[in-house]
């Protein structure tokens, strides 16, 4: 909230911020393009409402610059991929996230794909190729943890040795997500999460390759891969 | 991953064996790909129009040879190639008035979004990598993803290969259930994504071509034959070498990608950096240049893709602009070569010296046009570009 008050007092807004007090009032917002508005229920927009008294800028040419500017809500793109130097050294990371040291492992050059960005400046990437890595360490590495008797991973819990069940697969995913996303998921996330455990789609599976799957589709969301 | 696993060279020998049991290929629906080969700093016209240069660059006619179709090719560098290849080139003409790099590059790539991945978008591939690049490009070449395409930065090809063929590794997770396992990631993404319309603006598109492929049976894609024709170790899959580059880009072309984009490095240099060729007025340095560092590589690739027959591919060859007769400066138009099958021979883009600055002949049309002869070359009706105004189009 004070970031977002600064940010609008820096460019000369003279409008009233309005803050976790109602809503986003999307009627107000100018559509901006081809963006989508937010519209999760536990999210509220800082905006400004004194866009006429903005100071405006014109080029040489006398065109408005800015004039297609888009007033989005502050609530918009505060996530970004997790930088390749993070992402990259997947021990540390994974250390964070799952409790567990992949350089111990010997399994480092599992963390083949995070692609650096062409310039400094770009977002790292999140696309098929860097989807299909992150699922493929997360299940790999999930599955060598879930297979020692004895692993110390944060997220390791008794229901973990037997097969997925309703109520496991709810307070396992439950844990998981909380451990990786570093935050709550919601009533809907977690019962997603548990149906694809105990889908029978993949019974034909064993018990730690089936957790091993929930894992690694956790450590592929947007809540691990982003930051 | 540098290595390939003798496992997965066996299931890849497998797959080979059965392909006798496939319909014809020519019961295979035709694909459509382009390919971009970029030169960051500048193409010289005398690659591909050497005949209309009046002499400047050292053309003589013994500097240059007919490709059968009453064109003209650069016989150091361009003359290497096949007449196969050369009778399926048109030289194609923009004329953008830009002579500073970062504001040529920007232009040619990026207008209100980027011009590669529109493009592909509206191919509508059902590839896993709808754009791939295959090295690095200028930083003025935004390349902010679109709904239905983003940019793939290709190091390795390890991780397509598994994609699109198939992991036969140990341990590696299943197909089927990495489809399933990914589509509950997307479920649980969706909002933050959402949320994040800017910065997560690949992810989406990631998610559905990824799902996509992984849903879709394995392609018959042998990375040891590619890699051995074009002289590398079959054994490596990173992308490091101008021959890894071509061979990679092919790869992905065979795997479905609709668009690649190829900025081969120069090696040496002419005056400045790469492909700035300032001072080589007489063209020798890049003559050298180029036959050394792209020619045989860029030769393989138009020989291969060419002769495909599922998959009509273009190439285009290019800078952000061509080099002047005086000094080989930056020019404020350029000639771009096109190869393809579906490419009608002929020219718009004879490039000419005018008091030392390179002109083009009055009319000749600007960065949409040349995009919008892609489009269609690329077999997109939908016009993203306007109107193609090059009539170098066969049938």
């Amino acid at each position: 909230m004070t970031r977002a008050l600064l940010c609008l007092m820096i460019i000369g807004c003279k409008g009233t911020i309005i803050g976790e007090v109602k809503p986003l009032d999307e009627s107000t917002v100018p559509t901006p393009g081809e963006v989508t508005l937010p519209v999760g229920p536990t999210y509220s927009a800082a905006k400004c409402e004194g866009v006429a008294a903005l100071r405006t800028y014109h080029s040489l040419t006398g065109d408005a610059l800015g004039a297609d500017r888009a007033n989005l809500a502050a609530t918009l793109d505060t996530r970004r991929p997790r930088s390749w130097e993070t992402v990259q050294s997947y021990g540390q990371d994974l250390n964070r996230q799952l409790g567990y040291y992949l350089a111990t492992d010997g399994a480092l050059d599992l963390a083949t794909v995070p692609v650096r960005p062409m310039y400094w400046a770009a977002d790292a990437q999140l696309g098929a190729l860097e989807l299909y890595s992150h699922f493929r360490v997360g299940y790999i590495v999930c599955g060598r943890m879930l297979a020692e008797p004895n692993g110390s991973a944060v997220f390791m819990s008794p229901e973990l040795a037997s097969a997925p069940t309703e109520a496991s697969a709810s307070k396992v995913c439950h844990d998981m997500m909380r451990q990786f996303w570093k935050e709550e998921p919601t009533t809907e996330q977690v019962s997603d999460c548990a149906a694809f455990a105990i889908d029978e789609a993949n019974v034909a599976a064993t018990t730690t390759e089936r957790w091993a799957l929930v894992c690694a589709a956790l450590i592929s969301s947007t809540g691990s891969t982003t930051q | 991953m540098t290595n390939l696993s003798r496992r997965m060279l066996l299931r890849g020998a497998a797959v080979l064996a059965g392909a006798s049991a496939l319909p014809a290929r020519a019961a295979l629906p035709v694909r459509k790909a382009l390919a971009l080969v970029f030169l960051p700093g500048g193409f010289g016209a005398l690659h591909c129009t050497p005949q209309s240069l009046g002499g400047t660059f050292g053309t003589t006619a013994d500097s240059m040879t007919p490709t059968g179709t009453g064109l003209f090719v650069d016989k150091a560098t361009f003359g290497g190639f096949s007449s196969a290849v050369l009778r399926q080139m048109a030289v194609v003409g923009v004329d953008h008035g830009l002579t500073a790099h970062s504001v040529a590059v920007s232009s040619m790539f990026t207008g209100s979004s980027s011009y590669p991945l529109a493009l592909a978008a509206a191919m509508q591939s059902e590839g896993a990598l709808r754009c791939a690049l295959f090295g690095d490009m200028p930083s003025s070449a935004a390349f902010s993803s679109v709904a239905g395409a983003s940019l793939a930065l290709v190091r390795d090809v390890q991780p397509a290969i598994d994609i699109m063929v198939g992991s036969t590794r140990a341990g590696e997770p299943p197909r089927g259930a990495m489809a399933r396992g990914l589509r509950l990631s997307y479920t649980l993404s969706k909002s933050m994504i959402e949320r994040n319309p800017r910065t997560l603006a690949g992810n989406a598109t990631g998610y559905d071509t990824l799902i996509g492929a992984l849903e879709k049976p394995v392609r018959l894609l042998d990375w040891r034959e590619i890699a051995t024709r074009y002289g590398l170790d079959p054994s490596s899959t990173v992308v490091s070498s101008n021959a890894s580059r071509f061979a990679a880009a092919e790869l992905a072309i065979r795997g479905g990608t609709p668009v690649v984009i190829v900025p081969p490095v120069a090696g040496i240099s002419c005056g400045e950096a790469g492909w700035d060729t300032h001072g080589d007025e007489s063209g020798a340095c890049v003559r050298t240049m180029f036959g050394a560092q792209l020619s045989p590589h860029l030769g393989r690739f138009l020989e291969s893709t060419l002769a495909m027959q599922d998959t009509q591919v273009t190439t285009v060859v290019f800078g952000e602009f061509s080099r002047d007769p005086y000094l080989s400066d930056h020019a404020r138009c350029l000639s771009a070569a096109v190869f393809g099958p579906t490419v009608k021979p002929g020219s718009t883009g004879a490039a000419f010296n005018r008091d030392g600055k390179l002109a083009m002949p009055d009319g000749t049309p600007g960065i949409l046009q040349f995009w919008a002869l892609l489009a269609e070359l690329a077999g997109v009706t939908s016009k993203p570009f306007g109107a193609n105004p090059h009539r170098l189009v066969a049938g």
